[in-house]
């Protein structure tokens, strides 16, 4: 029951997150809920293509984050200007061409893995629990989001 | 029927208060909140079970989360600085914040390994059938640190611009 509470809200919590277009929020969300439903299912999440996309999800979020911090272990930093350094880096809320690319990719590995999440959400029974505000009817959750 | 392990009143509340952290933030403090919520749940189990339990595995489990602990540190520093203050004007030039986004990119990575300890944890005491009260839940989304006034008005000057296509033309 604990344990569907937790994946019930998280779920919740990914689709205001989702919502505000926050990547790397959303992203964390989305991961939580994934390993969560996977040790819930007791590591057999059938879709193989959930794997996949987390994959290409993480590499997608952090490869660019992965290469600035190397570039400032190893003392690059003067080879391009701090403002642009750190524009770069906060790459959600950034317009250049990289980073809307980026977001869009998020979005679509996002969009693609969420159907199968759901689907594998499906399979295991929820209970029913009463959770306050942020948490609400998994049923009409679900509807909304398919 | 396997007989659970019985939890005190004040230990519930605050496994009960952390899981509900867990479940609700979303800036990688979830994860320090799994962390106490397992050493809480380690203790009123026991390592003999968890030793019986994982096996050859056992090991391994305990560099994880030795592992799991040094990360959630970094988190935890990162996020000490930034309580009421915009966390994007932090400079990437602070190790902390370099610190902080190399953690957020190897937990989901361990995460599920730290996860089957909590689950199996969790599942040997009474609080497996327990629901975590509504306050709790309620109590930890208003403690989103990084969703500031400064975020929601800047998301939302975001999203209108995005709108109209504003943020391509700026660039140029």
């Amino acid at each position: 029951m604990l344990l569907n509470q937790i994946l019930q809200t998280k779920l919740r919590i990914y689709y205001k997150a989702k919502n505000a277009e926050h990547s790397i929020s959303s992203a964390l969300s989305f991961f939580d809920l994934i390993n969560l439903l996977s040790v819930i299912k007791n590591k057999k999440i059938e879709a193989e293509e959930i794997n996949q996309n987390f994959r290409l999800l993480h590499n997608e979020i952090f490869e660019d984050i992965f290469n600035k911090i190397k570039i400032v272990n190893s003392k690059e930093i003067s080879l391009i200007s701090k403002e642009e350094f750190n524009q770069t880096f906060n790459f959600c809320y950034n317009t250049d061409e990289r980073t809307i690319t980026c977001r869009k990719n998020i979005n679509n590995i996002i969009q693609k893995t969420f159907p199968l999440l759901i689907q594998q959400l499906n399979k295991i029974p929820i209970q029913k629990v009463v959770t306050g505000d942020i948490s609400g009817d998994i049923g009409v959750l679900k509807d909304d989001l398919i | 029927m396997e007989e659970k392990l019985f939890v005190a009143k004040p230990i519930r509340q605050l496994i009960w208060k952390h899981c509900s952290r867990y479940a609700v933030l979303s800036n990688g403090q979830q994860y320090t909140h799994l962390l106490s919520s397992i050493h809480l749940l380690k203790m009123i189990v026991g390592e003999k079970i968890l030793k019986e339990h994982f096996e050859k595995r056992y090991g391994d489990i305990n560099k994880t989360l030795i592992e799991f602990e040094k990360l959630t540190n970094h988190i935890n520093a990162f996020c000490s600085i930034v309580q009421k203050k915009d966390y994007r004007s932090t400079s990437f030039y602070d190790s902390r914040f370099r610190d902080y986004y190399n953690a957020l990119q190897k937990l989901p990575i361990i995460h599920q390994e730290i996860l089957e300890v909590f689950v199996f944890l969790i599942s040997q005491t009474t609080l497996i059938n327990s629901t975590i009260p509504s306050s709790y839940i309620a109590q930890a989304s208003e403690e989103m640190t990084f969703e500031t006034e400064e975020d929601q008005r800047r998301d939302k000057i975001f999203q209108q611009k995005d709108k109209y296509g504003l943020n391509q033309y700026e660039e140029d």
